[in-house]
């Protein structure tokens, strides 16, 4: 069943390509998780997570992006300039960091595509742009986000003809939490003490999710839950907490290194897919103030709240990793990521301190240097925690 | 006739292995490398081996540590440098403290807590700077060896600083202060003090709360000692054999 997931890992390109000329639909890219996916699906776009390439070097981005700006991004602009994701029908932006906002405009300059247009006028642009709150609490926050995401259905209103009406989407929120479903099985599954889920596998599953169309994955999730649950468990490993970014299919690889050396990720917050969300999007209330909240529930290290930050994503870890029994946490953050390096000195502290558990902090320059040097790291990390 | 056990380190520059009896060490040796690290270190072993008169049926195993341990084809346990080095200095000391590690290629930073058990560790990456790399492309360009240079600097009257925490670029900002007249012992200090630096960085990161032991080929360098004497305000114990130590803990962790 696994290899399902592992197909459209390997090559998602032609994958997501064969879908859109099978369905004669578009498929838009995303670059961060606080694109409201369901808004998409209900207009009959399959919404695709951009990623990175881990191609080197980096010939296109260097003549717009500086060097010190994050890895990741510059790849993913890099790949976007090759024309790796030329097959997409548009892309969304959201202000996740500092350099991910500007991606409205490297992207538009490095991959232009024309959009129709009457009068000379876009129906609907190519990119687009949606301004998260940073603060995700508090009075007016909603409404500021909910205003925003109109303006997105709006516009994918205008690229499809058609009206997003409150009964497509529902329909769409109704698939999607059939998805966090799952997803919160699976992660029910990882916390076990009989662990029967590689971490590796765990995430490509998850990766998946965010290229497949989520009633696929969805189906292929039934099979592989139940498949799982008859699996003998894997033989003992160290438990570690995987905290990160730009984790994708690239960097995937450092869950191998950490098995390789006697680890298992039984838990994470790499900032991909149903990770972040740790609850459904309510049914009870009108579907678009719906989604406005799931997303608001999303703390990533970006976001703040009335309380505190970074205090507030200590909390939000901790209640995540309730129940998983973790020994370590193993921070992989992309170099130049000031959002996770300004959080990473006070979460360690705190881990050690109210959580009894030592963090090992890799860097990662999204090539494979970082990711070889990481292995000799994480061996000395998994022997610490062993002995 | 009482087993042996053997530790091996293999590192950039050189192969370090220590033979135990008994947890006591009786014999140990250190050779620059010159082939690959699994020809080291069975050639290192072999001599060891020749020089108490026992032969390989006595060593009942052999742990590698160090960047080539997994290429010690004959080795039952790798260890990483952090365990061993950890092992070596608690079992030196009898005590937790911090320890420094700095060879030819890495540098790390591991307190050491009770039974000699990591509590935490730094390393450096993917950068020279703080290694005894570093060290030794300084030399080259001085024209000069590692003795004069630590000699030197330990007569220094002050420190050219090298301006770079690039290794790359501490070549040029050498030669720089060469123009800029400063007298061969003062850019020997500075280079002394680039790498104490360097090492300071790692120990910040896991901070010093016990005695601090410092190993390594680097830690032959008195001056590079008193410099972290003076930065940490404590103490620094060398061993009188620096580069054995994590051939030493490995050797423990086969015992």
């Amino acid at each position: 069943m696994a290899s399902v997931f592992q197909d459209w890992m390997e090559n998602r390109h032609e994958k997501v390509k064969s879908w859109k000329a099978e369905n004669g639909r578009k498929a838009y890219g995303y670059l961060c998780c606080m694109t409201p996916e369901e808004i998409l699906y209900a207009g009959g776009i399959l919404p695709v997570k951009v990623t990175g390439s881990g191609a080197q070097p980096l010939e296109i981005v260097d003549k717009h992006v500086v060097h010190y700006a994050c890895p990741y991004v510059r790849s993913m602009l890099d790949a976007a300039g090759r024309g790796d994701y030329d097959y997409l029908d548009g892309i969304v932006v959201c202000n996740s960091c500092d350099i991910m906002s500007r991606c409205e405009y490297y992207w538009r300059i490095l991959s232009p595509h024309q959009k129709p247009t009457v009068l000379g006028v876009e129906l609907s642009p190519y990119v687009l742009y949606i301004k998260s709150p940073e603060k995700i609490s508090g009075p007016g926050v909603h409404e500021y986000l909910l205003g925003e995401f109109r303006i997105f259905k709006q516009h994918i209103e205008r690229e499809t003809r058609e009206s997003i009406t409150d009964k497509k989407l529902s329909q769409a929120i109704e698939v999607y939490n059939e998805h966090y479903d799952w997803m919160q099985r699976m992660h029910a599954l990882r916390k076990d003490k009989s662990l029967k889920i590689p971490g590796s596998e765990a995430f490509m599953v998850e990766f998946t999710a965010l290229q497949m169309p989520k009633d696929v994955h969805n189906r292929r999730m039934a099979s592989f839950i139940k498949e799982v649950e008859n699996r003998e468990p894997l033989s003992k490993g160290v438990r570690v907490f995987l905290s990160g970014g730009a984790v994708d299919q690239f960097t995937a690889r450092i869950y191998s290194v950490i098995e390789e050396a006697g680890g298992n990720v039984v838990a994470e917050d790499i900032g991909v897919g149903a990770s972040y969300f740790g609850h459904k999007i309510d049914t009870s209330i009108p579907p678009m103030d719906a989604i406005v909240n799931h997303r608001l529930d999303v703390h990533c290290p970006h976001t703040m709240t009335s309380d505190y930050h970074p205090r507030e994503r200590l909390d939000y870890i901790k209640k995540k990793l309730e129940g998983a029994d973790i020994q370590g946490a193993i921070f992989f953050v992309p170099m130049y990521c000031e959002c996770r390096n300004l959080e990473y000195p006070f979460l360690k502290e705190k881990f050690k301190e109210e959580l009894g558990i030592p963090s090992l902090y890799l860097e990662s320059d999204y090539g494979q240097g970082s990711l070889d040097e990481a292995v000799s790291k994480v061996e000395a990390f998994i022997e610490m925690l062993e002995a | 006739m009482t087993m042996l056990v053997a530790g091996i380190d293999t590192g950039q520059q050189s192969v370090k292995a220590v033979l135990l009896e008994d947890s006591e060490m009786v014999a140990h040796k250190a050779y620059e490398t010159e082939t690959d690290s699994d020809t080291a270190a069975r050639d290192t072993l072999e001599d060891l081996l020749k020089e108490v008169g026992a032969d390989r049926n006595r060593v009942k195993r052999i742990a590698a540590t160090g960047l080539g341990r997994k290429e010690v084809s004959f080795a039952g346990i790798r260890k990483t440098q952090e365990t061993c080095v950890a092992r070596g200095a608690y079992f030196l000391l009898g005590r937790p403290c911090t320890a420094l590690d700095a060879g030819a290629g890495g540098c790390r930073a591991v307190k050491i807590g009770p039974q000699g058990k990591v509590l935490e560790f730094s390393s450096n990456s993917k950068c020279a700077s703080g290694t005894g790399s570093f060290l030794k492309a300084a030399c080259e360009v001085l024209q000069i060896d590692l003795d004069r240079l630590d000699d030197l600097a330990g007569r220094a009257e002050d420190i050219a600083k090298v301006s770079t925490t690039c290794a790359v670029f501490a070549e040029s900002a050498i030669i720089s202060n060469v123009h800029y007249g400063y007298t061969l012992e003062s850019i020997c200090a500075g280079v002394c003090d680039s790498v104490a630096s360097r090492l300071m960085d790692a120990l910040n990161r896991v901070g010093i709360e016990e005695e601090l032991f410092f190993c390594g080929g680097v830690a032959k360098s008195k001056t590079i000692k008193r410099m972290l004497e003076r930065l940490t305000g404590r103490p620094v114990l060398v061993p009188s054999d620096s580069l054995l130590t994590a051939a030493l803990g490995a050797a423990l962790s086969a015992v």
